[in-house]
């Protein structure tokens, strides 16, 4: 499958300057997006997925900063856009959907005025223009009675519904990339799957990618295409989506499947990882993942593994490095 | 909304009510006796007993309140008792100079307030913001008369460019309002710069800047609608209490305003003037309050649409 890329990542950095010391959000990561594909990110929470997501918009502010790197959309880099650059690019070309549904829409504003707001700071339109359009998005995300609605507050809305404005308010302006940070982490279980099914079919109908983040594994599978785990701001594996479930190479993607219920063999136990996730603020010598892994040697403990090609699968861990065999 | 509204007049209604029943208890509860002051100690009994029973002071309390209610609501508060000049009569004076002192005072201080709170916090933890609270707090602490008479002492004796007091000279306002606009802006601004930074740090203005609006207008739609609360609460509170009058600022620079009215009222012991400064004052509390509760409607869907559950 040789694809077009549409986003290319190349050793992001991002970090947020503390009083007790610089916490290296994102370090030092690669990947790309194609274009039309679900690319889906899964990590713990904290491993710095929606960190990721930010700086792909350029949105992190103090006290972080993207502090290296280069994230080119269509061969720009958006890192180096300048203020106007970046108000038309955001929202344009790429539109985030965000995890708190209940907090993300302003609360004073009417729904179709904020659906509004991003179609007429993209587009040349008339209110009257920009209404019908907010409208029929409305309609497109599955909201019953979207002439209603659009006159309605965000607290008059399940939270369901608001995720879909959410939804309805990234697409406006058929962006080639809709992020959705963990869309459906904050929603019941029956409307999550309602939500998951919607941006499924947007994908297919608008021809966009989507970059899906989320904590749970579960929530990808038969979704993605590709699926990148995050480990302590590191990319410790990408691979297409079946590689992931069927053949999962990095010992944490191993444990991360292990944790999904319903594949535990025992339901009444379920799996939990083992120890904590590393402190960002401190440097780390070896491998990250060291301190959790059931594999991990002396030399996972000193030395820091490189990212090594297994099949079409990129995996970060020396048991698939050459001298694996042979290391102390 | 109209349910809204009518439950905020309904309770404004009850609120003057009462402060009628307060005022006339208070003011016939305090010690010392009006018309012994009023004759100031020359007359005889019977003169005193006279005087008592034309003022309608030798009746029961109950129908005295009765009659000072349905003279009241014709805005009826009787003479002064000192120089005899109906009461409504002085209020009309000195009303429009209050209220013309206290609007000016209130834009000033909003606007500054405003600005400055808002560039405090956009710009929060810089040397911009650092100023700006330092020069806040010199205000704030600066006694008023202090203040005053500096800028007496600055553009009126030295300068000669303003007057230094009276209400005579065409540009008489404008070292009262500079007075009591900076003092009520700084203060403001505190407040205002903490509800701007609790606004900016919410989660829809980080929707807002992905959606690709512009920074300036993140702050005066997005944050400065939801920020408005507050402020609106604390543009109030500055108007009761400037309408009330400025006390201090009237008597440094002279003027004939509601606040030296009432002062004036409660040395001489002038019962009529006290009572209608007094209902004055709660009027101002409820009619400012129902705006202000008004426009929080206005500005805030939540209250409005659940009818004032906050
Ligand atoms: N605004 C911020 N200030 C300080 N630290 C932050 C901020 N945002 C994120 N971080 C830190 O960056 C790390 C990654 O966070 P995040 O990307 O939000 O994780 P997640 O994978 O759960 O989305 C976390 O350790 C978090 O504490
Ligand atoms: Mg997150």
């Amino acid at each position: 499958m040789a694809q077009e890329v549409l986003i290319q990542v190349k050793d992001l950095l991002t970090q947020f300057r503390l009083d007790d010391g610089l916490l290296t959000a994102v370090n030092g990561i690669s990947f790309e997006i194609h274009k039309g594909e679900t690319l889906g990110i899964v990590g713990e929470s904290g491993c710095g997925k929606s960190v990721t997501a930010l700086s792909l918009l350029n949105l992190i502010e103090p006290p972080g900063k993207v502090a290296g790197g280069e994230i080119l959309c269509d061969g720009v880099n958006v890192l180096k856009m300048n203020k106007r650059e970046l108000r038309s690019f955001r929202g344009n070309q790429i539109a985030m959907v965000f995890q708190e549904p209940m907090t993300s829409l302003n609360p004073v504003f009417t729904v179709g005025n904020q659906i509004d707001e991003v179609i007429r700071i993209h587009n040349r339109v008339s209110s009257h223009e920009a209404r019908e359009r907010t409208i029929e998005l409305l309609r497109l995300v599955n909201i019953p009675l979207p002439e209603q609605r659009y006159g309605e507050y965000p607290h008059q809305l399940s939270g369901g519904m608001r995720q879909r404005v959410m939804i309805a308010m990234a697409l406006a302006c058929n962006p080639k990339l809709l992020i959705c940070d963990e869309p459906t982490t904050a929603l019941d279980v029956t409307v999550q799957a309602q939500v998951l099914k919607l941006i499924n079919k947007l994908k297919r109908q608008m021809d966009m990618a989507i970059m899906l983040i989320t904590h749970d594994l579960a929530v990808i599978s038969s979704i993605a295409d590709r699926v990148i785990i995050m480990y302590a701001g590191q990319i410790v594996e990408e691979a297409i989506e079946r590689e992931i479930f069927t053949n999962p190479l990095h010992p944490y993607t191993e444990a991360l499947l292990k944790s999904i219920p319903s594949l535990s063999k025992n339901t009444e136990e379920l799996y939990m990882i083992k120890g904590m996730v590393p402190n960002l603020l401190q440097r780390h010598e070896g491998c990250l993942f060291a301190p959790r892994c059931e594999y991990a040697r002396e030399i996972c403990r000193s030395v820091e593994p490189s990212s090594c090609l297994v099949g079409n699968t990129k995996v970060l861990c020396h048991k698939y490095m050459d001298d694996w065999e042979v290391a102390p | 909304m109209l349910k809204y509204i009518l439950s905020r007049l309904g309770q404004a209604v009850i609120v003057l009510l009462l402060a009628t029943i307060v005022t006339f208890v208070l003011v016939n509860v305090a010690p010392g006796d009006p018309v012994i002051t009023m004759l100031q100690k020359r007359a005889d009994q019977a003169q005193i007993d006279r005087v008592r029973r034309e003022l309608g002071l030798d009746k029961p309390l109950i129908n005295q309140y009765f009659d000072f209610l349905t003279k009241a609501i014709r805005f009826d508060f009787g003479n002064s008792y000192s120089n005899r000049i109906p009461v409504m009569q002085l209020i009309k004076q000195a009303f429009p100079v209050t209220i013309k002192l206290g609007l000016w005072s209130l834009l000033f201080a909003a606007i500054f307030g405003i600005t400055v709170g808002t560039l405090s916090a956009v710009f929060r933890g810089t040397l911009i913001d650092k100023f700006i609270m330092l020069l806040a707090i010199f205000q704030i602490s600066a006694p008023a008369f202090w203040f005053a008479m500096m800028l007496q002492i600055f553009f009126g004796l030295h300068l000669k460019i303003l007057p230094v007091s009276g209400m005579s000279h065409p540009l008489w306002m404008v070292l009262p309002v500079t007075v009591l606009g900076l003092r009520y802006g700084a203060m403001s601004a505190r407040l205002i710069r903490t509800s701007m930074l609790d606004a900016l740090s919410q989660d829809y203005v980080r929707t807002a800047k992905a959606k690709g609006v512009a920074d300036i207008l993140v702050v005066m739609k997005h944050v400065l609608k939801n920020a408005s609360i507050p402020i609106m609460t604390m543009l109030g509170g500055m108007l009761r209490s400037m309408l009330s009058g400025a006390v201090v600022v009237e008597r440094v620079f002279g003027i004939q305003g509601m606040g030296k009215l009432a002062i004036d009222a409660v040395m001489s012991r002038d019962i009529n003037i006290i009572q209608a400064t007094c209902l004055y004052s709660a009027f101002l509390f409820v009619i400012i309050n129902l705006i202000v509760d008004l426009t929080y409607g206005l500005l805030d869907p939540r209250i409005r649409i659940t009818g004032g559950a906050k």
